[in-house]
């Protein structure tokens, strides 16, 4: 399947309250929300890491970070 | 950037009287000068001309040309009456319409527990009165949904502006255009958004615990 709604992480913070409410709503299962919740760790993990890099490619003139996504 | 035309005239319009004279000398109507005479009058003020005005809605803006004499007498309540029929609901206050500070408020969440607002209000047009007094036609849209549509929204206000660059009231129109972006757009940090996704992700682990203990509990 092809989504072509763009992920960036405001979108990604739209989910994670999203799935807040449904949750407190009983509109969503534990399970669901715990699936939901770990996939959200995860991307959030990638755009830490995102951050992180921005920070040091702009801390360290000579710092070699390794490409990831060659 | 959209651009609406809307054709046709009011009733009161003199183009309007003009045809309806037509139509009248063509009928048995008596008295048919002195009524028409009326309509002339009440439309003396109104140039029959094409105007334009800038509304904001759903992170784009809209230019509606339109004929002056639409909106004689009642203009700022026809203009509610368009954006009505366009977005659905809207209301007109007074201008105490104020941007939270997105970053702040995501703090707050963050480190205090404080809840976020659900809804904020979305400048629609605003207009200020003969004594200066601001207000501003406006709606509610989810506050979630106002932070994601940022991006989109400096995307068009850049279209926007060079669409309005060499028309004829470029310099109105600019205006118009930063005023609306100014009320509607704030700025959120990425290392703030980085930061809410993991205090909520523990809210819902938080959560999803508290959950299956009340259900083991009940069982």
């Amino acid at each position: 399947m092809k989504s072509t709604k763009q992920v960036n992480s405001k979108e990604l913070l739209r989910h994670a309250f999203d799935t807040m409410m449904l949750l407190k709503s009983n509109a969503i299962n534990v399970d669901e929300a715990k699936a939901q919740a770990s996939l959200l760790k995860q991307s959030n993990n990638i755009l830490k890491y995102e951050l992180d890099r921005a920070v040091a490619i702009q801390k360290y003139d000579d710092i070699s970070i390794r490409e990831i996504e060659d | 950037m959209k651009h609406f035309t809307l054709e046709g005239h009011a009733s009161h319009c003199v183009c309007e009287a003009e045809r309806l004279k037509g139509i009248i000398d063509s009928g048995d109507y008596k008295n048919a000068d002195d009524w028409l005479k009326g309509m002339y009058q009440s439309a003396y003020l109104d140039h029959c001309r094409s105007t334009e005005i800038i509304f904001y809605h759903d992170a784009d803006f809209y230019i509606v040309t339109y004929n002056k004499c639409r909106d004689y007498l009642t203009k700022y309540e026809t203009y509610e009456n368009w954006l009505k029929q366009i977005i659905g609901s809207t209301k007109k206050s007074y201008f105490s319409v104020r941007r939270g500070n997105a970053n702040n408020d995501l703090k707050e969440l963050r480190l205090s527990g404080i809840k976020l607002k659900n809804t904020i209000d979305e400048v629609n047009y605003t207009y200020s009165n003969a004594v200066g007094k601001q207000y501003a036609i406006s709606t509610k849209v989810r506050y979630m949904d106002a932070i994601v549509d940022q991006d989109r929204l400096d995307d068009n206000y850049l279209k926007a502006l060079a669409y309005v660059k060499g028309r004829p009231n470029e310099k109105y129109f600019t205006y118009v255009i930063n005023t609306l972006y100014s009320l509607n757009s704030f700025y959120v940090d990425e290392s703030e958004i980085v930061k809410s996704i993991d205090e909520i992700t523990k809210l819902i682990n938080k959560k999803t615990r508290q959950n299956e203990k009340h259900k083991t509990s009940q069982q």
